[in-house]
């Protein structure tokens, strides 16, 4: 069944979830959200994304295996925490440069964010493959 | 640094298996980062004979305010421990756990265990306590169901339930400790207990369900019924990690709770732990002998032997802390090695029924004085380090002035002996009921590695007994610091 | 307000009790999510209550009364417990799935075969 108006709410929606999660997740450390809450933000849009297109869609748009994004999390968590021990400092210590840019204004940047987003695609890429594998076992494809 | 690093060679595994598909890259990556592992544990022994206590705090954030990583003697023996045991039984599951399971993530989460064990062995507050259990249960609840037998299946779920009930136990009496003294360091509400001396009796829900929440994880009497009911069914290798690491965790964590918050209400706690050590010791060891199945019989027996360190530490003198902690670590060495040799009868015979099985020693003499050497370690007699560690307790229990609990304790020895003897004539040197000749493909290749880590724990046990008094030297020197939390919130708090 | 959360702590733990006692496996899997729910409320209970009070500075702010914010470390230690919790519960459906492949049953009565006798 091709349902036009379904497809096109549903690929809205998840755009729509993506721009939010990633604001979700630059907003975080001082205010509410983070890379954790990013995610499952990103996740649910990708639940509704596959119950109408089916599980090998999202698997087309991550394009790497989700174990694969997994590890590019955790690695990202790994530079974050390792990078400070290089400078003679205690590991995990939040490291911040500010700057401004042509254009963009005044800049703050820190290891914290490579942090987040490192929880944020290990745990997004957690949730995708556990869905992925759901409805494979559960042939949610057809 | 020194310390993150035991958290971040785990780490790094995991996040090379992830990316990496090939599974021989992954085992021969899971036997490099288990030997880097345990090199950089025992370059943590000179560091911390110099320094005493190492403490990092993590992000740069001073102790009661960020996450501090702590080991005093006692931790590091435990971490070096740990490594060892974890490096064998990794080289170990190279040949003896299957190809299905090694593609399935059986060295990623070893190692996901192996992080979690660290970081319990080093959290220096009790938030991140239950957060390093966590990562450790989580690991372990997998390599359990690892297969999807539907023997393992069964076990899992008993152990799945029974272990999510502990913790939530532990996260309640965290909550509640939180809620009246307002911080979760354990040096820091070591000092605010001391100040709150007066007044303990509001503190006691949150011990109690802390205490109940490490019982079961460390399978002290009334708790323990997982423990047999799921030892036996994933495969050895697994098995034998489980039985050197996981309980041990909760019997550290009950150590450290003990000589850190407990002991300020002594008169209470001591007879409790008492009558915990005692029973388990007991009920361990007699449902251990009715029993016909050597891993069955073997994870009674830990039961039980967890049940010595814990009447040591119920006598609570310096002394018997040091023989606690030398039990500990003798009874991680020998359980370990007991399983290692149960996974090799199991891979020759394909069964641990005790009445099926025989003649083992003629097939190889070697694994039969290795079976011999770790069971009658643990049932303590005079060379091994079961020996040492059996009269170190019950020594400072006389000592203590508990002769009766230590008589119990000469007795359930006797009884230790008594099953090890079963299995040793059963498995070993009867000849097998030729009725019971059953079919199983004799397994072609040869069990190197299987052999070369169960040669390295004998040796370890043997060398444990013969050069007893440095490494006693060494947990005396851990005992003290134990006895004494004022030292330890010092330099976890920076001096006051 | 904390004894109304208090109460509700307390239901929602003898819920938990109650589920964890049945015989189907589901339904033991449930009481396992109810406990660990209420015990995280403990957990949020235990740094005390403010109302209308974030756990954030507000920007700007160089001090702020200790009376006006909550306790943002309960808040913390919740989050943490949830994501654990997370990962528990994926885990522990797909094992009840799986168990019910093998053997095709909820029943706990028939879960003897590792028992001791």
């Amino acid at each position: 069944m091709n349902n036009i108006i379904l497809e096109k709410i549903a690929l809205l929606f998840l755009r729509g979830m993506a721009i939010m999660s990633v604001f979700l997740l630059l907003r975080g450390h001082n205010s509410p959200g983070g890379g954790f809450i990013g995610a499952i933000v990103l996740a649910i849009g990708f639940i509704f994304y596959s119950m109408i297109f089916g599980s090998e869609r999202i698997e087309r748009i991550l394009y790497f295996n989700t174990r694969i994004w997994m590890g590019i999390g955790l690695g990202l968590v790994l530079v974050a925490a390792v990078w400070p021990v290089f400078l003679g400092l205690d590991p995990l210590t939040g490291l911040w440069y500010t700057g401004n840019w042509p254009l963009l204004g005044e800049i703050h940047l820190g290891t914290p964010l490579i942090f987040d987003t490192g929880i944020f695609i290990g745990v997004a890429g957690l949730i995708l493959s556990v869905i992925i594998t759901i409805m494979e076992v559960l042939k949610w494809n057809t | 640094m020194i310390l993150f690093a035991l958290l971040l060679i785990p780490f790094t595994y995991l996040m090379l298996a992830l990316l990496i598909k090939k599974a021989g890259i992954k085992k021969r990556l899971a036997l490099v980062f288990s030997t880097l592992n345990l090199l950089w544990a025992m370059a943590l022994i000179p560091i911390v004979q110099f320094k005493e206590i190492i403490v990092v705090q993590m992000g740069g954030w001073s102790a009661p305010f960020g996450i501090s990583l702590v080991a005093d003697r006692f931790s590091v023996l435990m971490l070096l421990v740990t490594a060892f045991i974890f490096f064998l039984t990794t080289v170990y599951a190279t040949q003896s756990v299957d190809k299905a399971r090694r593609k399935n993530g059986h060295f990623f989460f070893t190692f996901g265990i192996l992080m979690g064990v660290n970081g319990s062995f080093m959290a220096g507050d009790l938030f991140n306590l239950y957060v390093w259990f966590e990562v450790m249960l989580m690991s372990s609840f997998i390599l359990v169901s690892l297969g999807g037998e539907r023997k393992q299946l069964e076990g899992s779920i008993k152990y799945l339930i029974l272990n999510l009930i502990s913790s939530l136990f532990f996260v309640a009496g965290i909550g509640l400790l939180y809620g009246k003294l307002g911080s979760l360091n354990l040096a820091d509400l070591s000092q605010k207990m001391e100040l709150a001396r007066a007044n303990l009796a509001v503190l006691n829900p949150a011990l109690i369900l802390i205490f109940v929440g490490f019982a079961i994880k460390g399978a002290l009497f009334p708790f323990f019924f997982w423990l047999p009911a799921s030892y036996h069914t994933p495969p050895p290798a697994v098995t034998a990690l489980f039985a050197g690491l996981l309980t041990k965790v909760g019997i550290y964590s009950l150590i450290r709770f003990y000589t850190l918050f407990l002991y300020y209400d002594a008169g209470f706690w001591q007879q409790v732990v008492l009558w915990m050590g005692a029973l388990s010791m007991v009920i361990g060891v007699v449902a251990a002998s009715s029993q016909y199945d050597f891993r069955k019989i073997l994870s009674f027996h830990i039961i039980s032997q967890v049940g010595y360190v814990v009447i040591a530490l119920g006598f609570f003198t310096e002394a018997a802390l040091t023989a606690a902690i030398f039990f500990l670590v003798h009874n991680m060495l020998s359980k370990t090695n007991a399983f290692l040799v149960a996974g090799w009868v199991h891979r020759e015979k394909g069964t641990l029924n005790l009445k099926v099985l025989g003649d083992m020693f003629k097939k190889s003499p070697v694994w039969g004085i290795l079976f011999f050497i770790s069971a009658f370690s643990l049932a303590g007699l005079p060379p091994l380090s079961g020996f040492f560690g059996k009269y170190l307790v019950l020594q400072s229990g006389i000592e203590a002035g508990y002769t009766g609990v230590a008589l119990l304790a000469l007795f359930v020895g006797l009884f230790t002996l008594f099953s090890m003897v079963k299995i040793w004539l059963e498995v070993f040197w009867k000849k097998q009921p030729e009725d019971s000749a059953m079919e199983w493909p004799v397994n072609q290749k040869p069990a190197h590695w299987m052999l070369f880590s169960s040669l390295a724990l004998g040796a370890a046990i043997v060398a444990m007994g013969l050069w007893a008094a440095p490494i006693a030297e060494y947990c005396e020197a851990a005992a003290q610091d134990l006895l004494n939390p004022s030292k330890y919130i010092e330099y976890v708090l920076g001096p006051s | 307000m904390e004894y109304i959360i208090a109460i509700f702590i307390g239901l929602l733990y003898s819920c938990g009790v109650y589920l964890v006692l049945r015989r189907s496996i589901v339904k033991v899997i449930l009481g396992v999510f109810v406990l660990s729910n209420a015990t995280n409320l403990i957990i949020f209970l235990s740094g005390g209550i403010t109302r209308g009070g974030a756990s954030f500075i507000p920007e700007g702010a160089e001090t702020v009364d200790p009376a006006t914010i909550s306790d943002p470390l309960p808040q913390a230690l919740i989050l943490t417990a949830i994501v654990i919790s997370l990962g528990i519960s994926a885990y522990i459906l797909a094992l009840k799935y799986r168990y019910f492949d093998v053997t095709g049953t909820h029943d706990l009565d028939q879960l003897k075969n590792t028992d001791q006798r």
